[in-house]
């Protein structure tokens, strides 16, 4: 009965700190097992509906339930449930990074060997017995989310994990976070590197100043902005063809390179044209980068929901 | 009461770790030792027994210097977790807020002020189904 329920539900919600208003009118519902993505410039509001989400703070007006609870009533068995990566946490340098998981787990109820597990999960296994004050930034941010991953959480937050790691530890973590997500574990990551989400979460949730400016997949988002295509050309001579007609949307880069743009509905009429043409030596197609389609949205060319 | 227990432990034990508390120990007996030496001397012209001395000196020099001490532990017990971000971490764990707070209290030292901070108290008991 509770497994057709939204994980975590947002309706309306909104939180003013004096006269800051840090989030308005959010309202979106993640299903169980979704991986989600929370994307905006710091402090669009990222980490405040986070914080509303584990109850820590308390939305001003509006309402959310999480795991079908009211998060700030603090029921101990939804927060066990919960787990939480925050943005820049550093645990005391002077203990063990197991002395420090087995701290957390057992205020989770959970039994030292499973922080063990996990520790080895994670990749810290070698070094669990060695002080956080000698570990690397990457190994920092393991250890925070083998703490996030105690007790097999239903719902895991995760703020900016992946700022300042390197590739290899990214991509070990968002392996991770696919197997809990296929377990069934709803996962929320915030980040502002759109570009790295690119077939590692199935929504994202686009805030700007507090509002959710878009909210959708990857490619809804990217038809949404019908963001115009750019088209890289080498040419084989020095004259231009004059198909290429329309100068102001061309851009010379470098001496035998063009670049221009075009609306995706013509994309393919000048693809014709460039592979009919030999003056045409090669040809890059350059889709809009997510940046764009960040910047974009961010701009408020979109309509949310549009 | 489990959770309060639980972070004691984890205080007293990063206490322990914490290079204030060497520190302390060894200028505790760096003085000590020098009053126990100072002390000595005047004994014999004041009246005073040489032991009479050196216990009201060293008891002088614990009121001053200990709620010192005291006072740098604890700031970093609390405020310290608070600028790691741990506070807001143990926070968001099936804990009520009383608990986080009564267990930063058992380090080595102990600021009176701490517990009855307004803003942790703020949101009311969390865990209430739990030991307690």
């Amino acid at each position: 009965m509770k497994a057709d329920l939204p994980v975590i539900e947002l309706e309306g919600v909104a939180k003013r700190y004096g006269t800051v208003e840090a989030v308005r009118d959010v309202s979106f519902a993640l299903p169980q097992g979704s991986r989600v993505a929370l994307v905006g410039h710091n402090g669009a509001g990222k980490t405040t509906l986070m914080k509303l989400m584990l109850g820590l703070i308390r939305p001003s007006a509006g309402s959310l339930r999480v795991l079908g609870e009211d998060p700030a009533a603090g029921a101990a068995e939804t927060r066990r449930r919960l787990g939480w990566l925050p943005e820049s946490v550093t645990f005391n340098p002077a203990l063990t990074g197991r002395e420090i998981l087995r701290f957390f787990a057992r205020l989770k109820d959970e039994p030292a060997a499973s922080a063990d597990a996990l520790l080895e999960r994670v990749g810290l296994g070698p070094a669990a017995r060695r002080r956080v004050g000698t570990y690397s930034k990457g190994m920092r941010q393991r250890l925070g989310l083998a703490q996030a991953l105690l007790g097999n959480p239903r719902a895991l937050l995760l703020d900016e994990p992946t700022t300042g790691l390197d590739p290899e530890v990214r991509q070990g973590l968002y392996d991770i976070l696919a197997e809990l997500a296929g377990g069934g574990t709803t996962v929320l990551l915030s980040s502002h590197a759109l570009e790295e989400l690119e077939g590692r979460v199935e929504r994202v949730v686009i805030l700007g100043q507090g509002r959710v400016v878009a909210d959708g997949t990857m490619e809804e988002l990217r038809h949404l902005a019908r963001l115009p295509v750019r088209l890289r050309l080498t040419l084989a001579g020095s004259g231009l063809p004059d198909w290429l007609g329309a100068a102001a949307t061309l851009r010379r880069i470098g001496g035998q390179v063009v670049e221009l743009s075009c609306p995706p509905a013509e994309k393919m009429a000048l693809l014709h044209r460039a592979t009919a043409d030999a003056r045409i030596a090669d040809l890059d197609l350059l889709p809009p980068t997510l940046d764009e389609l960040y910047a974009h949205f961010l701009r408020g060319g979109g309509e949310p929901g549009a | 009461m489990k959770g309060v227990l639980l972070i004691a432990g984890k205080e007293i034990r990063e206490g322990m770790r914490n290079r204030w508390v060497v520190a302390a120990t060894l200028l505790l007996a760096a003085l000590a030792l020098t009053l126990a030496f100072l002390g000595a001397a005047p004994a014999g012209r004041v009246g005073a027994g040489a032991l009479e001395v050196v216990v009201v000196s060293l008891s002088s020099l614990s009121i001053f210097l200990l709620p010192l001490i005291a006072l740098l532990i604890s700031h970093d017990a609390i405020v310290g977790e608070m600028e790691r971000g741990t506070m807001l971490l143990l926070l968001s764990y099936p804990l009520a807020r009383w608990q986080v707070v009564l267990g930063e209290i058992p380090r080595p030292g102990r600021d009176p002020g701490a517990g009855h901070h307004p803003r942790l108290w703020r949101g009311g008991p969390g865990a209430d189904g739990r030991g307690a």
